[in-house]
């Protein structure tokens, strides 16, 4: 999540609740921190020390609330400074309800705003048991273009991945050629000529590097696959074991109408048991964004 | 290797194709495609699509599959290239066409398209077919 969090002072975060810390959570904690103190876990140990069930450990609801951060302004926001009050004892299985709000716009810029927070802790009876105050770096607005550095960061472009080994299923294939509209879908050993689309690591999920890019506050306006082109050296057949190497050649975009479309292209060699080439891709991606500005068309490459 | 009366200028189908969800399922799972524009509608409609969209691949799978059902027995592509142009809803009939590009002693090459209900060309394809 990026915000657009400009003149928030007194923006208040959607409260989160009831929340109930479990006795799994608290022994996860301990070992987790080496703290085996054993009334955060142990009822009886609880009891004998007065309370009436496991306390919850402070810094577990510190750990919390750092991580409410995250959910509130966006897994890149950055903690400069923190402070935690315990007013009072949560305990193990009861209610706790987490609330904030922004009390300071300390700085703001083109890229950044430094914000004071509050974050509190109310139990079921609507007591603060916990008070903390934080000062956060957040990402200013909503992006308004693709992050190009970063996708060119995690495409590594010109670096080959895999291989990946794929037996080439006669079931697979029959499955295929029927819904594609063969005749007579067990007439041929050579597999469909679309086939290969079926061996690309990136259409089969088993590489997957740009997914962050369906999670950029952008509006989507459609995408998939731009082009497909391959060459044959010879057609492949059911029951092969094909080795395919992925590399990312290209990645730009370019302006149609009001649409920025973001391509990704790669490239993939086939080769089969033998190590020989078989056949050779070419592979084109693309995600279509609605983006408030940006002209022209841009290579990036 | 199969006998090639192929001329430039011949026309190959036209094929009508109606991917159904299921189709669209079947699809996926056989090609291992599990992009869940193909069959979750609330997705697609949250990356900006009217409903479920019929896999780019499974044109392509219709085109070259009609130009080898026209080539002949032995027929292979020794070359193929598809270009999506449009994107083809799920239910809706996808009219597939060809058309020979050139035609030589044992190799054909052939341009081929896809066609929706509004006569809107969604896939560019083209190949060179051989004989095995």
């Amino acid at each position: 999540m990026i915000l657009d969090i400009k003149d928030k002072n007194g923006f208040v975060f959607e409260e989160i609740g009831p929340v109930r810390c479990s006795i799994e959570d608290m022994v996860r904690w301990a070992g987790s921190c080496d703290d085996f103190t054993n009334f955060h876990y142990e009822a009886s140990a609880a009891q004998a020390r007065g309370f009436r069930a496991p306390v919850i450990n402070g810094p577990w609801k510190a750990m919390v609330i750092r991580n409410l951060l995250n959910v509130w302004l966006g897994s890149e926001v950055k903690t400069l400074k923190f402070s935690i009050k315990y007013l009072d004892t949560d305990f193990v299985g009861e209610e706790m309800y987490m609330n904030g709000r922004v009390i300071e716009v300390i700085s703001d810029s083109d890229d950044f705003v430094q914000l004071k927070c509050e974050i509190k802790i109310t139990n079921g009876e609507q007591k603060v048991t916990t008070e903390a105050h934080c000062e956060v770096q957040v990402q200013a607005e909503q992006i308004s273009e693709i992050p190009m550095a970063r996708l060119l960061e995690v495409l590594e472009i010109g670096t080959p991945k895999g291989p990946f080994v794929y037996e080439i299923a006669k079931t697979d294939v029959e499955r295929y050629s029927r819904v594609i509209g063969k005749k007579n879908p067990t007439d041929s050993e050579f597999v469909p000529t679309t086939f290969f689309g079926a061996l690309d690591p990136i259409e089969r999920r088993d590489l997957c590097v740009d997914d962050f890019l369906l999670e950029l506050p952008l509006k989507k306006v459609g995408g998939g696959n731009a082009f497909n082109k391959v060459v044959y050296k010879r057609p492949l057949k059911t029951g092969e074991k094909i080795s395919v190497t992925t590399t990312y050649v290209d990645a730009y975009i370019k302006k149609s109408g009001n649409r920025t479309l973001l391509f990704r292209v790669r490239e993939n060699i086939m080769a089969d048991e033998l190590g020989i080439q078989v056949a050779h891709s070419r592979n084109g991606h693309v995600l279509a964004f609605a983006l408030p500005s940006l002209s022209g068309s841009e290579a990036v490459k | 290797m199969g006998e090639i009366n192929a001329v430039k200028g011949e026309r190959i189908g036209p094929l009508t194709m109606v991917a159904t969800k299921t189709d669209l399922v079947k699809f996926a799972g056989s090609s291992q495609d599990f992009n869940l524009i193909h069959y979750d509608a609330d997705y697609a409609i949250s990356r900006g699509f009217p409903t479920v969209i019929v896999h780019g691949f499974l044109k392509a799978g219709y085109l070259a599959q009609m130009a080898l059902e026209w080539a002949g027995p032995g027929a292979w592509f020794s070359e193929f290239g598809a270009t999506y142009r449009g994107v083809d809803l799920v239910g809706q009939p996808i009219l597939c066409w060809g058309v020979v590009t050139k035609a030589e002693k044992d190799r054909v090459e052939v341009e081929l398209w896809t066609e929706n209900v509004a006569q809107e060309k969604t896939t560019l394809s083209e190949g060179v077919i051989q004989w095995q």
